[in-house]
């Protein structure tokens, strides 16, 4: 793989967590009805979307809209779908991830570690 | 290290490890054929500062995994010493930085551990959670090595098949060898990171709360939200502030219910907030599924409100969570002062009512536009029993592109806001009594040094604002 190619692949996989994060919130947010705890780390991982946002070029968001996630996604609670976007960074050496991606990927780490213990 | 030499380093032993860290990680996104040799250069200061933290770090299972990577470094500079490759020189700026992140962090550990010491059970997971952030650093630091070697050996590659010299001091065996070690190290520490990363960082020693950090959180959220809206609004910063008005909500009743348990708020008065807070969470959480639904390619917020949402949650979370849940009333009277805390959080409540005005204004605001296919399942769903008219282009759906409020979804926003005005409002004339409430714990007042101030007469009349200033 090229480095342009195995960085725009980079994209699409930084664009897949995004869309897990977003999904983690939605779920999380829903089921803060019945258990108010779940709020805090639905916000958690809806405001750290946005940091993730922030790393990709602008005149690319609509590419978010065609993100499809795995179907066993739908089923999952806030909490794996954190962890899944955890380990969709994985898929990828650090230096083909979007400039600044460090830094949101340390605040994953912290988002799974409150919500998986 | 920049600025000041003599300048102390105040940082904690989590920041320090967390800083060198992420400066490892960034050493990753500069490569070139110029950073190698520095890079190779300064590696092994990391491993040298890596190896005495480790030591320094107490483990009661002796792991060895440091100690072998430490074996290979030194045999790697040996080799050095004696080939005069890569030579003197310049130091690789980053892992410079990490290496120096990484002996003070030695020093701080040897300096306050007595070294036959027990560990406390958290004290333990620290511990891990210290090693294996530090065989993340060493690992992610050989792996920048290795980014930066490649190009040098694939620049003197290619002299070499176009016969062309190879420049004094540089040396493609040399680079070859030092990369395969290098190689090495990086596979020890990753099968040593295996079952660790990022698991045993959850052990990792979390400061006390800082009791003023909730107060300036909330002032600088209210504060922020308010410039935020004074720009023409957008859906994904109005999704922002719905979710952490809801989240402010949330977190009022549990604190304000912790408070009445452990006897700092009186238990009627928070039964009495309890419901106005629960329709207030209610409330912003309608408005945040409607905006999270409305969302189309304007997803980007303003960088300055997360910033500030983001300490606000973290204010919040460090007080009522702990690990998964709920920490208990115990537990989090510990951390704050749960009467203080609570009395801030119902300050902030009479700034909502301002805001829950101001996102009104922004929800009319006719310049607001939203995502197509949100617009028109929004539309759809609450003007269904009236009419089946398309309220979004067939174009502008296919595409999802920023359309204007369709009549259905304006009519919807603007009286889910309302709704809000009047939670926010009944909210913050139910916790009045709570804000007047005296402290319950307060010792008698001794004499202290503030005597003069407390002898002071009091103004007749309280001072006026100045021009402009009176609101």
């Amino acid at each position: 793989m090229t480095g342009t190619t195995a960085q725009a692949a980079a994209q699409d996989t930084w664009r897949e967590v995004i869309a897990l994060l977003v999904q983690a919130a939605e779920v999380g947010y829903r089921d803060a009805a019945a258990n108010p705890a779940l709020c805090s780390s639905a916000l958690g991982a809806d405001l750290l979307s946005s940091s993730a946002i922030e790393l990709l070029p602008p005149e690319l968001d609509h590419l978010l809209d065609d993100v499809v996630l795995e179907p066993r996604t739908e089923s999952m609670s806030m909490a794996e779908l954190i962890a899944a976007a955890e380990a969709a960074t994985r898929r990828h050496p650090i230096e083909e991830l979007p400039v600044g991606a460090s830094r949101v990927i340390v605040d994953i780490c912290d988002l799974v570690r409150e919500t998986s213990q | 290290m920049t600025g000041d030499e003599d300048a102390v380093d105040l940082r904690s032993v989590g920041e320090l490890l967390l800083d060198a860290d992420l400066t490892s990680r960034a050493a990753l996104w500069e490569t070139g054929p110029d950073l190698a040799k520095a890079r190779v250069r300064t590696y092994g200061e990391v491993v040298e500062a890596a190896t005495d933290l480790w030591a320094a770090i107490p483990d009661p299972f002796n792991d060895q995994s440091m100690n072998r990577i430490s074996s290979l470094a030194d045999g790697l500079h040996r080799t050095h010493q004696r080939t005069s490759w890569p030579g003197a020189g310049d130091a690789d700026p980053h892992l410079a930085s990490v290496a120096t992140s990484l002996a003070r962090t030695a020093e701080l550990v040897q300096g306050r551990r007595h070294p036959t010491a027990a560990l406390s059970r958290p004290a333990q997971l620290d511990a891990e959670a210290a090693r294996t952030r530090l065989m993340h650093v060493v690992y992610v630091s050989a792996h920048s090595v290795g980014v930066a070697l490649n190009p040098y050996i694939a620049d003197l590659q290619r002299r070499t098949d176009a016969r062309q010299s190879i420049p004094r001091g540089d040396s493609l065996t040399r680079a070859r060898d030092t990369r395969e070690r290098i190689g090495a190290i990086e596979r020890l520490a990753g099968v040593a990171l295996k079952d660790r990363w990022p698991s045993a960082l959850a052990g990792e020693h979390r400061d006390q709360a800082w009791p003023g950090r909730l107060e300036q959180a909330l002032a600088r959220w209210d504060l922020q939200a308010h410039r935020t809206l004074a720009a023409p609004p957008t859906v994904s910063n109005l999704a922002v502030i719905a979710r952490l008005q809801q989240n402010i909500a949330v977190a009022t009743a549990i604190i304000s219910a912790a408070g009445a348990n452990q006897g700092k708020l009186d238990p009627a008065t928070v039964a009495r907030i309890r419901p106005t807070l629960a329709e207030l969470d209610r409330t912003w959480d309608a408005l945040g599924n409607d905006l999270d639904a409305l969302q189309g390619r304007q997803r980007r917020r303003d960088d300055k409100l997360v910033l500030a949402g983001g300490e606000v949650r973290a204010a919040l979370h460090e007080i009522t969570h702990d690990r998964t849940g709920l920490a208990t009333p115990d537990v989090m009277s510990d951390r704050v002062d749960l009467q203080v805390a609570a009395q801030q959080l119902h300050q902030s409540l009479t700034a909502a009512v301002d805001l829950a005005h101001v996102t009104r204004d922004a929800l009319a605001d006719p310049e607001l536009t939203v995502g197509a296919r949100g617009a028109h399942e929004l539309a759809q769903a609450s003007s269904a029993a009236r009419t089946q008219a398309a309220w979004v282009d067939a174009g502008s759906l296919h595409q999802n592109r920023d359309v204007p409020l369709p009549h259905p979804v304006h009519d919807r926003l603007i009286d889910r806001a309302d709704r809000i005005v009047k939670a926010a409002i009944t909210a913050d004339s139910a916790s009045t009594a709570l804000r007047q409430e005296r402290p319950r714990s307060a010792q008698p007042a001794r004499a202290s040094g503030r005597h003069h101030q407390e002898r002071e007469v009091p103004r007749a009349t309280p001072p006026q604002p100045g021009i402009g200033c009176e609101r």
